[in-house]
């Protein structure tokens, strides 16, 4: 595999392979958990496939001035009267984010390997919702990117509005309208781009740096705040967050893992891709001198992020359900990817793309044994819960395992991105960095609290007799769990390729 | 020569199939009173003669390239200009057919359980989609009109044609008043243009309303509008959409599809056609009405549907709100950039392909619940899957989301928005979509996620149905993924203009 030649097909492969996948599963018949099979082997496939294009990939020594790192690039022409060409690509911060995606694909179709209604449809709409995933972690043409991700809204949609809980329409219907209501901004921002620059192309839009030069500041600033509302549905940002705890709450296992895992991250991707690629001059401090200062974006992030870092850790706090307290801590969490980006500065978007990628590690395994508590007691009310540690003691240890992962205990990877974030935030915003740097305490106090409540104290007599966590999910917390841990102890591993991505965007910001 | 019948074939030969249909609804007549073999005869030989007048119209296409002379260098205008047949009215005429030809296909099964005189029937439809093409081709005030009255009147009687049905014949008799109405004030309008200029043809009427254009004669304000409003009641734009539910509920399904797709088709023709009579100094002025009757139009449209039960009447919203999108089109046609028209020929040939997906559903669903309410299609997923398929990838394209033809048209119509300078009329579009989001999407959540009842038994699809369904999905897939030749005859279709 060559990272540099053009048009190699490897990575449109990659792309379309769960789309293949889907296409057996629709043609092949039902029996023998054939659904199942069929999705498990074409997601180690992908894995596989986005490990080697991973391992070929060759990052830009750190000192090197480039902005652009990109590799197994296939480009072609679409639709020409509208200028726009099927052009994926991928770099560090793709390539990060495409690891992940199949990483938490085996882990999710393994976790749904018990779905029995309608499973064709089921694992159809899993692999047409990852293909879409990989698209908008690859793409370079504004065009497919918004293609990539409106595709993904409606097997989602689906999956959570058939499998889900019992409010899961309208958890369904509250996903799909928020985001498709943020997409209509994104839409017309890509249009006006287009407009003003005769291009939907990411490379050409940043190699000129002629997005928006013929625009007034006011404009881009403009243009930069609706595409940024856009990614924060996404991401989620309070106050647009309320989606989440009900499509996470009323998702079956697997949904929940994919969503926390990877669909967040499509919008702290999207954020750090396109509103910090195309929009360097909004970003720059000079504008405060020409707008007053409130037009201090790197501020503004990261009071939004301490906001929901915090926000998020109070509402973690206070719920009583399981689910949903995971979920609120993804709110708090994600708040770090934004308090790292509103750095600017090269350890705090360090720290945010690696917070995303730990993120994804641990809310999944989280999420996971949600599912194992609930699909053995049928409840997720944390007051009906207790001891269940006694009851099963492997669960029990995996628990505290992954609740000290959630709290950031050195050793395990989110310390390093939690550690990172604060570093880069606080050297550009020291105050806000410190009140943010408290909910440490709060994270530890909902995370250990919801172990403490679940897996210790006295057992209701009504949890005797409940089995152990089985195989299939012991491979899972097994397969995370040693990725989080290793990714703890060496993070090299990843931030090898996470560094030189991030003095990409440094170079671009410093335009 | 000015009588040069050639250009008038597609339509020929469109009576003669008529002509035919309605003999053979006597000359089949069987003796033992199963007319099952006589119906499908009957609609063979509609379906052949759309399928021959498609042909020859492609036919037209094709000679019109390189061929310099016969049939008209791209442009050939007969019978003293009356009747004009360039590139852009064969697109037209091609979606015309095209579209009749699928709704022949969705209705075979409906015409031949429910409609009494199937001759009839064909040879109105025929009828009906003559009378698109003849708007499409018309170059001067009375042909237009014409063309306008022989869709129209075919219509009500369509409209009407399920007779032991109270609603049917409710809704023939509303289009009849409610279509009188706009006639009447289109002729109005035309009457004050022709007695402004003393002229039919629109070359040469837009040369002589020049002079009534500074300052703006009182009387050409009150004829544009009154024209405008005519045509407007024939693509059910706001405030002249009050008819389209309950027509469209009433009617037979098959007629709901032909006026929600054939219909509107020709009413853009037309639209289209007029809006040419205007100088850049009056349309300048135009755009503004035009934008804001879109977005109301779109908006109304949108919003309404939401609240309704029955499939046909939220149907018929929608086509309102799609009216409303493709309005957007008109404002760069308005600035004097008729390549843009491109847009709304781009969209009514997707609008065609994911309306009778969606017609092919309905009429096929409908056919075992017994009825077109939505809550009466719980569960039809299960029974049906492929089908509840086709109209789910049909509602998506509806709503404008990829991975489907709709979404390329939408984009395309909003692209030329933002470059009209309208990028608010875009966003408003943007915003709409997801509005129409909900409402498409609940009949999704319907059929897929509710309990289907225990009782239903759906039968096999015809294959008529059948086909017209994977034609109108492979159609909305291809519209999407190379959308470029398409795009490329659209294009070709404006240069005329």
């Amino acid at each position: 595999m060559d990272p540099l030649a053009y048009n190699s097909f490897i990575l449109t492969l990659l792309i379309f392979l769960p789309i293949l996948g889907s296409l057996f599963i629709v043609f092949l018949p039902e029996k023998n958990k054939l659904p199942h099979k069929i999705a498990l082997t074409f997601s180690i496939i992908t894995f596989f496939l986005s490990l080697a294009i991973a391992l070929n990939f060759r990052p830009l020594p750190t000192n090197s001035g480039e902005i652009f790192n990109f590799q197994f690039i296939d480009k072609f022409k679409w639709i020409p009267f509208i200028n726009t060409s099927y052009h994926v690509a991928i770099d560090g911060l793709s390539i990060t984010m495409v690891l992940l995606t199949s990483l938490i694909m085996i882990v999710a179709v393994l976790a749904s390997w018990n779905v029995s209604k309608m499973p064709k449809v089921y694992f159809f709409l899993a692999l047409v919702m990852q293909t879409a995933v990989y698209g908008v972690f690859t793409s370079l043409d504004l065009f497919l990117f918004f293609i990539m991700w409106e595709l993904e809204l409606i097997p989602m949609y689906f999956l959570i509005g058939i499998w889900g809980g019992p409010r899961r329409e309208y958890a369904a219907m509250k996903f799909l309208l928020y985001t498709s209501f943020a997409g209509a901004f994104m839409l017309i921002v890509f249009i006006a781009i287009y407009f003003n620059t005769g291009t939907f192309d990411y490379i050409e839009l940043v190699q000129n740096n002629r997005a928006f030069t013929n625009l007034s500041i006011g404009l881009q600033l403009l243009a930069f705040t609706s595409l940024f509302l856009c990614f924060a549905v996404k991401l989620p940002m309070v106050p647009f967050h309320t989606w989440l705890p009900d499509a996470h709450v009323e998702a079956p296992t697997a949904m929940s893992i994919i969503l926390a895992g990877v669909l967040l991250k499509m919008g702290s991707y999207g954020m750090i891709r396109f509103g910090f690629g195309l929009f360097p001059n909004v970003l720059k401090t000079e504008l405060t001198q020409q707008l007053g200062s409130w037009a201090n974006v790197g501020l503004w992030l990261a009071i939004l992020g301490t906001l929901n870092i915090l926000y998020g850790a109070f509402l973690a706090l206070a719920q009583t359900d399981m689910k949903k307290v995971i979920a609120y801590s993804s709110v708090s969490h994600m708040g770090f990817v934004l308090l790292g980006m509103s750095g600017l500065n090269p350890s705090g978007i360090n720290g945010a793309i690696l917070q995303m990628f730990t993120h994804g590690t641990i809310t999944a395994l989280m999420f996971l044994f949600v599912g194992v508590v609930y699909d053995r007691t049928h409840t997720r009310e944390i007051a009906k819960l207790g001891g269940l540690g006694k009851q099963m003691p492997i669960a029990g240890a995996f628990f505290v395992a992954i609740s000290l992962a959630g709290v950031a205990v050195p050793g395990m990877n989110s310390f390093v991105s939690e550690f990172l974030v604060f570093l880069g935030a606080f050297q550009s915003h020291p105050y806000l960095t410190a009140f943010a740097a408290s909910s440490v305490i709060f994270g530890a106090a909902y995370t250990l609290w919801l172990n403490e409540r679940v897996f210790f104290g006295p057992m209701p007599s009504n949890w005797k007799g409940l089995p152990d966590i089985n195989k299939i999910e012991t491979f899972n917390a097994v397969l995370l769990l040693t990725i989080v841990l290793v990714t703890g102890l060496y993070p090299s591993l990843l931030m090898d390729i996470i560094n030189p991505a991030t003095k990409q965007i440094i170079n671009i910001l410093a335009v | 020569m000015n009588l040069n019948f050639g250009v008038f074939t597609p339509e020929i030969i469109l009576l003669l199939t008529a002509c035919i249909v309605v003999f053979g609804e006597w000359a089949f007549k069987s003796v033992d009173g199963n007319n099952n073999k006589k119906n499908r005869n009957i609609g063979f030989v509609t379906l052949l003669g759309l399928t021959i007048t498609l042909a020859i119209l492609i036919s037209f296409k094709v000679v019109s390239y390189g061929l310099p002379t016969y049939l008209g260098n791209l442009k050939e205008s007969t019978f003293w200009g009356s009747f004009v047949l360039d590139d852009l009215s064969i697109y037209f005429k091609i979606i015309i057919v095209f579209s009749a030809i699928m709704t022949v296909l969705i209705s075979f099964r409906y015409v031949n359980e429910k409609i009494i005189h199937v001759g009839e029937f064909y040879a109105l439809l025929c009828l009906a989609t003559i009378g698109g093409m003849f708007m499409s081709s018309a170059a001067e005030m009375i042909t237009f009109y014409l063309g306008i009255e022989l869709i129209s009147i075919t219509s009500y009687v369509l409209c009407a044609f399920n007779k032991d049905n109270q609603k049917s014949s409710e809704s023939g008799l509303k289009y009849l008043v409610v279509g009188s109405l706009s006639s009447a004030l289109l002729l109005y309008g035309f009457s004050l243009l022709f007695g402004l200029t003393g002229k039919l043809n629109f070359e040469d009427l837009a040369l002589a309303l020049e002079k009534f254009t500074t300052p703006l004669n009182t009387i050409y304000v009150i004829a544009i509008m009154m024209t405008l409003a005519g045509i407007s009641y024939k693509i059910a734009a706001v405030p002249f959409h009050m008819w389209a539910p309950d027509v469209y509920e009433g009617a037979p399904t098959p007629v709901t599809a032909f006026l929600a797709i054939t219909s509107k088709i020709a009413g853009f023709a037309a639209f289209i056609r007029f809006l040419e009579i205007f100088n850049l100094d009056v349309s300048s002025k135009l755009i503004i009405l035009i934008a804001i009757l879109s977005v109301v139009t779109m908006t109304i449209g949108n919003v309404l549907a939401i609240v309704q039960t029955n499939l046909k009447r939220l149907f018929a919203y929608s086509s309102i709100a799609h009216a409303g999108y493709l309005m957007i089109g008109f404002i760069p046609l308005l600035q004097g950039k008729v390549q843009e028209v491109s847009t709304i020929l781009f969209y009514l040939t997707a609008y065609i392909f994911m309306n009778i997906g969606a017609f092919a559903s309905i009429i096929y669903f409908s056919k075992y619940t017994g009825s077109t309410d939505i809550d009466s299609f719980s569960g039809v997923a299960k029974k049906a899957p492929f089908f509840a398929f086709v109209f789910s990838a049909c509602l998506v394209s509806l709503a404008g989301l990829p991975p489907f033809g709709g979404f390329t048209g939408k984009f395309y119509l909003f692209v030329s928005a933002v470059n009209s300078g309208y990028t608010w009329l875009a966003f408003v579009g943007a915003l709409n979509s997801v509005i129409s989001l909900y409402f498409y999407v609940r009949i999704i959540k319907v059929m897929y996620f509710k309990d289907n009842k225990e009782d239903l038994v759906l039968g096999l699809p015809n294959a008529a149905s059948l086909t017209a369904a994977i034609i109108s999905l492979v159609g909305i897939l291809i519209l999407f993924l190379v959308p470029s030749p398409f795009i490329q005859m659209a294009i070709e279709a404006t240069t005329s203009l």
